[in-house]
C-alpha cells in the first residue's frame, strides 16, 4: 500500500539528488539534472514527490571533492543533519498521519544518503591525492540517512526505506561488486518497481 | 574526470500543476528544487527550511549555475525563498507563469 486512504495518492520522500543532479559532487553524476527512469517509475506508481534537502550542498557547498563516511561522521556536519531532519519530519508528520505510505529513497553507496552501504575509507585525509575510481564500501546507513530516520521515528512516523543500486546512479569504475546491490541495470530497475509497487 | 552535471536548475513549487513545462526543461536537462507544501507544517519549519534551500541555491550560483525560478502570483513559499535570496543580493532568473 503506497496510497492515502482519503485521496488515493502516495507520498515518496526522494533525496534531493534524484531531481537535480547538480547537486552531487563533480565527477560521479550518470544524469544531468534529474534521474528521469526513477521519476518514470515513481509517476507509475502514483507517488507524490517530498524533495528531501542535501546536507552535503548546505554544508560543504557544490565544489567540494569526494568524501567518505568517516569524513561527514564529524560533530558539525551531524548536527547540521539532525537539524534538518528534525524539520524534515516535521513536514512529513502530517502525510503520515493521513494514512500515506512515506518511503524514503536514498542514494547508492553514499557517505550521507546511503541506506544499505556507505563508502569509507580510513585513510582519506590531508593532502588531497588521486584516489582512483574504486570504491571502498562498508554495510551501514550514511549521516544524513541515520539522522533522518532517528528523527522520523522520534515523531512517530511510519516510512520504508529504499535504497537505489549503484548501478543505476555512478560510474561504472565506482559500483562495487558486492551481494547487497544488483549488478546488472534489469535487474535493479526490476528490484525498485517492486519496492515501489509500479 | 567527465562531468554530466548540467549546471541548470528550476525552482518550482508544484511539479504537477506545471508538469508539461516542467517536462520541456527536464528534457533539457536541467534539474529541480521543488519547494515543498509548509502549509501544513509546524511554525518555524517554513522559515528553517526555506534558509536551507536559500543556502544550497546560493552555493549553486557560486558554482555558475544556472537557476531559474517558476513562479505564479499565489506562490506564498517561492516568494518567501527569492525574498531571502534578494536579501542577501542574489540575481536568479524568474518565469512569471500565470
Amino acid at each position: 500500500m503506497h496510497s492515502c486512504p482519503e485521496c488515493g495518492s502516495g507520498d515518496l520522500q526522494p533525496a534531493v539528488w534524484s531531481l537535480n543532479q547538480n547537486a552531487r559532487t563533480p565527477g560521479i553524476a550518470l544524469h544531468r539534472g534529474v534521474v528521469t527512469p526513477l521519476l518514470e517509475i515513481l509517476n507509475e506508481g502514483h507517488y507524490e514527490l517530498m524533495q528531501l534537502p542535501c546536507p552535503e550542498t548546505s554544508f560543504t557547498g557544490v565544489a567540494r571533492w569526494w568524501f567518505v563516511y568517516e569524513q561527514y561522521d564529524s560533530v558539525n556536519y551531524r548536527r547540521h543533519c539532525a537539524k534538518l531532519a528534525k524539520a524534515t519530519a516535521g513536514l512529513v508528520k502530517p502525510y503520515s498521519d493521513k494514512g500515506y505510505d512515506v518511503v524514503v529513497v536514498g542514494l547508492g553507496i553514499s557517505p550521507s544518503c546511503g541506506v544499505r552501504m556507505r563508502q569509507t575509507n580510513k585513510a582519506w585525509r590531508g593532502r588531497p591525492f588521486d584516489v582512483g575510481d574504486s570504491a571502498s564500501v562498508e554495510k551501514g546507513k550514511g549521516v544524513w540517512i541515520q539522522e533522518l530516520e532517528k528523527a522520523l521515528k522520534k515523531q512517530g512516523v511510519k516510512f520504508r526505506m529504499l535504497g537505489v543500486p549503484p548501478v543505476l546512479l555512478y560510474p561504472p569504475g565506482r559500483v562495487p561488486r558486492v551481494a547487497e546491490y544488483p549488478s546488472v541495470e534489469a535487474e535493479a530497475w526490476k528490484e525498485m518497481r517492486e519496492f515501489l509497487g509500479a | 574526470m567527465k562531468d554530466m552535471r548540467s549546471k541548470r536548475i528550476i525552482v518550482d513549487q508544484d511539479i504537477h500543476m506545471n508538469e508539461e513545462l516542467v517536462k520541456g526543461y527536464m528534457q533539457e536537462g536541467y534539474g529541480v528544487i521543488e519547494i515543498p507544501e509548509f502549509s501544513a507544517a509546524a511554525k518555524g519549519i517554513a522559515e528553517y527550511l526555506t534558509g536551507i534551500m536559500a543556502d544550497e541555491i546560493q552555493e549553486f550560483l557560486k558554482d555558475g549555475v544556472q537557476v531559474i525560478f517558476l513562479q505564479t502570483k499565489k506562490d506564498k513559499w517561492t516568494s518567501q525563498l527569492m525574498s531571502k535570496l534578494a536579501k542577501r543580493k542574489l540575481k536568479v532568473d524568474v518565469r512569471e507563469l500565470p
